[in-house]
């Protein structure tokens, strides 16, 4: 490779890096910090589902739609997609704090293949103490997901706290009905990938 | 008349004698520890760091369980969590921490046998009544030379009062939250026999500590602690000896479950016996043997019924045996060297509602231990153990040690010991299911097979089985080697300072990992060697005696660490949040506060305080634990966030005695003056308490 041609392929990537900077412009994700509390039974009920759109829970009712992107029961995740809905849904989760991550990439999400193959496992984001009972979400690990509808957004997991129905924290030897979750959200609205 | 004077003279002077071997304030050269050598020796030539409690300490400062007065030492630190135990607080009960290295890395002895009953590896201490206890020796660092599984932290060696002469003590006290104790003892000899009883009962109606919460911080208890000693002398050189203890106890459990009532009780149950029988022989000045027998068991029941419909709500059930014969020869060829050898059998079972079936492990051992004094003032000790049984892989542990006098007033000591725990009962034959809470399996390395996972697999409940469960093998003991390095110093008579350094380097500690994931997104547990952590520091102690006042104070500094996350935090791995809404940030090897449950800083001084005639006699204690992890809520493994950790506490506790006439004394305390608690993480912490006691003794 000569000279020359490294001159134009520098500047080739220079005008293409502004040309794109100035193509996107994002629009800021709407970031969030929500508390949500979910079905403490790990073997049976209802799952809670959850609207990156609205930063909201939807009603169970909608289960069967594009209106939630994923849902948990006790701490067990699912994607709306493929085996778990009828939405387009993925995620990916990264050993890095929600900050930095900047652009959500384009391929590598994940889905729930089988009812029992879920694309999240407790393994990947928390710490389970089970002389305590307690677990701790894993700081420093971000889910970027692609939404039911195409849309992106990342999450981290703040805390997750053994409840009571009301949402009051339980010690072992009492045992938890809910699971109080405390979630940060960045939900980009414009289709693109920047946060 | 004559006669009787001469009497009365030998009797006060036997009085005075006696008085003064068991006054606190004349710690000689000449005093004997036992559990450093497992043979008698004078505490000038021990070349490990130890500490002796006394009788009198004990006393002046009105301890009633083990917990009490070691809570007091300068480097132990006694652990208590919340919930509910047959003999008062924490699931597991009342532990204690030696150089940093946690409960279940401390081996308890009675009389030289080790004690058996631990849950989750602590033994509670709180079920040891201190009021036949003659002295308590704590030896520092490992002595698995001697001891095998356990010693790695340290040895607490609980000694009780020998059966001998005609005596008789009894006493009562009361006080706050209604903890009344009442014990008897006594001794009966004649000719070549001497009998010791011991018999107490110790009983509380507990306290509570956060006002908001129906249930009871310390729930209501009772227990008895028997305890019997026959000693017989066949002749000038042989005799034999044998203990026995039996413990009951009971406390109620009652819980509010979802509900701002109680709607659970129930009681748990804590049963414990030995019997110790120990022949021993002088052959001549040279040699001698003993041959030790021990039987022990432990129970452990809890029930919980739920109140509306008396409906079981809770079963736990877990029981233990001991059975070990041994024999010891210690032989001096010169006054230079004394050779120690030793082995023995052990069986031990153990069978709880959480295994499938019952367990039993049988272990042989066998030890030797070469005492040298090498010039005048130097002592050199080696030893070495070897550790075979059934279910786990052998251990050898060897020690060296030297005790160096440089003057009457400085003495060095320098020891290296390797220290193992073998792996215990749960992390080998655990089975047990979560149906109820969050449905998680664990199983013990002994239960565990691939095998299994994939016929569960077969079976639908478990989704994937992690590439960790390859992992899973015969466990190995977890091993340390530990460092001690000291210095002795009586500079001038009334006043000692010691200083010790120690390290201590642990390796394959074991834990539990994810081998697999139910369908229920839960995962599946076993246990696998796979930590590596360390614990260092300095001890310092230092006592001055003003004519008939005792100040000692004491201060460790400890650091402590996982080594395995200290190199993740170093490969820029670990985050951490400094609020828990705050963001996630890369933590830093300033960040990293230790091991949980660990205050680096650890204080206490204490005045000790009797009048020349030993009519009145005061203690003043300040114990002083500085901040520590308890929890980790944002999944890194150790504490950085100001909601991880539990406040610093001070306690102060002080006693005033008064001796009424020579067979009667009485003695009033306040424990907690300042009435510092924290009733999430020091629940075994009352708030301000009193007693007032009463006590007779009369001797022949």
């Amino acid at each position: 490779m000569n000279k020359r041609n490294v001159i134009f392929a520098v500047l080739m990537i220079v005008v293409f890096a502004s040309c794109k900077k100035d193509k996107t412009d994002p629009t800021p994700s709407k970031v969030d910090t929500k508390d949500f509390l979910v079905n403490g039974n790990p073997a049976g009920g209802n799952y809670n589902f959850f609207s990156f759109e609205n930063a909201a829970e939807v009603t169970q009712v909608d289960s069967a739609s594009t209106k939630w992107d994923f849902a948990i029961r006790f701490e067990t995740f699912i994607v709306n997609s493929n085996a778990s809905g009828p939405g387009n849904a993925g995620v990916q989760i990264f050993n890095q704090p929600f900050d930095a991550i900047t652009t959500a990439p384009s391929t590598s999400y994940r889905y729930d293949t089988t009812v029992s193959q879920k694309a999240i496992k407790g393994a990947d984001w928390y710490t389970y103490n089970p002389t305590t009972r307690s677990f701790s979400p894993i700081a420093g690990k971000t889910f970027v997901f692609r939404t039911a509808t195409g849309k992106y957004a990342k999450l981290e997991m703040i805390s997750a706290d053994p409840a009571d129905d009301l949402g009051n924290p339980v010690v072992p030897p009492t045992r938890p009905t809910k699971i109080k979750y405390k979630i940060r959200v960045a939900y980009q609205g414009d289709g693109s990938q920047a946060f | 008349m004559k006669k009787s004077a001469a009497i009365l003279i030998t009797f006060l002077l036997r009085i005075s004698a006696f008085a003064q071997s068991d006054t606190l304030f004349n710690r000689t050269m000449d005093e004997i520890v036992i559990t450093a050598t497992r043979t008698e020796r004078k505490i000038g030539n021990v070349a490990v760091p130890f500490n002796i409690v006394n009788k009198k300490t004990i006393q002046l400062s009105g301890s009633l369980r083990l917990n009490d007065i070691l809570q007091e030492q300068t480097g132990l630190q006694i652990t208590g969590g919340t919930g509910s135990n047959a003999v008062g607080g924490g699931v597991f009960g009342n532990g204690v921490q030696l150089q940093g290295l946690s409960p279940d890395h401390t081996i308890i002895l009675l009389d030289g046998e080790p004690l058996i009953g631990r849950q989750g590896g602590v033994m509670d201490l709180s079920r040891f009544a201190v009021g036949n206890i003659r002295k308590i020796e704590i030896v520092k660092g490992p002595s698995s030379s001697l001891y095998g599984s356990d010693a790695m932290g340290g040895v607490i060696n609980i000694i009780t009062e020998p059966a001998k002469g005609n005596n008789f003590t009894a006493g009562v006290r009361t006080g706050s939250f209604l903890n009344t104790d009442i014990y008897t003892s006594g001794n009966i000899s004649q000719n070549k026999t001497s009998l010791l009883y011991f018999l107490n009962r110790n009983s509380s109606n507990g306290y509570e500590l956060n006002k908001s919460s129906p249930e009871k911080t310390l729930e209501p208890y009772f227990n008895y602690t028997g305890q019997l000693k026959l000693a017989h002398q066949f002749s000038p050189k042989t005799k034999l000896t044998t203990n026995s203890r039996l413990f009951y106890g009971l406390q109620q459990s009652r819980y509010a479950i979802n509900s701002s009532q109680l709607n659970v009780t129930g009681d748990g149950s804590t049963k414990d016996f030995l019997i110790n029988p120990v022949l021993s022989h002088r052959f001549n000045n040279r040699l001698q043997t003993n041959l030790r027998l021990m039987a022990s068991g432990y129970s452990f029941t809890q029930q919980l019924d739920s109140i509306s419909n008396n409906k079981q709500y809770y079963y736990d059930r877990f029981n233990q045996g001991f059975y070990r014969a041994e024999n010891q020869t210690d032989f001096s060829w010169n006054t230079n060297n004394t050779l120690t050898i030793g082995g023995g059998f052990t069986l031990q079972t153990v069978n709880t509602t959480r295994y499938s079936k019952k367990q039993e492990q049988q272990m042989w051992h066998g030890f030797a231990q070469h005492e040298w004094r090498a010039i005048k003032n130097v002592i050199f000790i080696s030893g070495l153990r070897y550790d075979y049984n059934t279910d786990f892989a052998s251990r050898l542990s060897p020690k060296v040690a030297v005790n160096y006098a440089i003057n009457e007033k400085i003495k060095l000591i320098a020891s290296y010991g390797a220290g193992f725990k073998a792996p215990d009962f749960r992390q080998l034959y655990l089975n047990f299911t979560n149906n109820a809470a969050e449905g998680y399996s664990i199983y013990g390395s002994n239960e565990f097979s691939i095998s299994f996972l994939q016929q569960q697999q077969n079976l639908g409940f478990i989704s994937n089985i992690l590439p960790s469960a390859n992992l899973i093998t015969k466990l190995k003991p977890e091993i340390s080697d530990g460092f001690n390095i000291g210095t002795t110093l009586n500079l001038i008579a009334s006043l000692k300072i010691d200083i010790n350094m120690f390290r201590n380097d642990v390796n394959n500690l074991i834990n539990y990992i994810p081998v697999a994931t139910n369908t229920n997104g839960s995962s599946v547990f076993s246990y696998i060697n796979i930590n590596r952590a360390f614990t260092q520091g300095v001890e310092l102690n230092i006592s001055y005696k003003i004519k008939m006042l005792q100040i000692s104070g004491g201060y460790q500094l400890l650091s402590t660490g996982d080594k395995d996350l200290l190199q993740r935090i170093k490969n820029n791995e670990v985050y951490g949040r400094d609020k828990i809404n705050g963001a996630a940030r890369l933590m830093t090897k300033s960040d990293y506060s230790g091991l949980l449950n660990r205050s680096k800083h650890q204080a206490n001084l204490r005045l000790f305080w009797e009048n020349n005639d030993s009519k009145w006699n005061a203690s003043l204690r300040f114990i002083y634990r500085s901040r520590f992890g308890v929890t980790d809520k944002d999944g890194n493994g150790f504490a950085n966030m100001e909601e991880e950790y539990g406040n610093g506490m001070l306690q102060t506790n002080m006693t005033i005695g008064y001796k009424l006439n020579k067979s009667f004394r009485l003695q009033a305390g306040v424990n907690n003056i300042l009435n510092h608690i924290d009733s999430s993480n020091l629940p075994n912490i009352p708030g301000i308490n009193w007693f007032l006691g009463i006590h007779y003794s009369i001797k022949k």
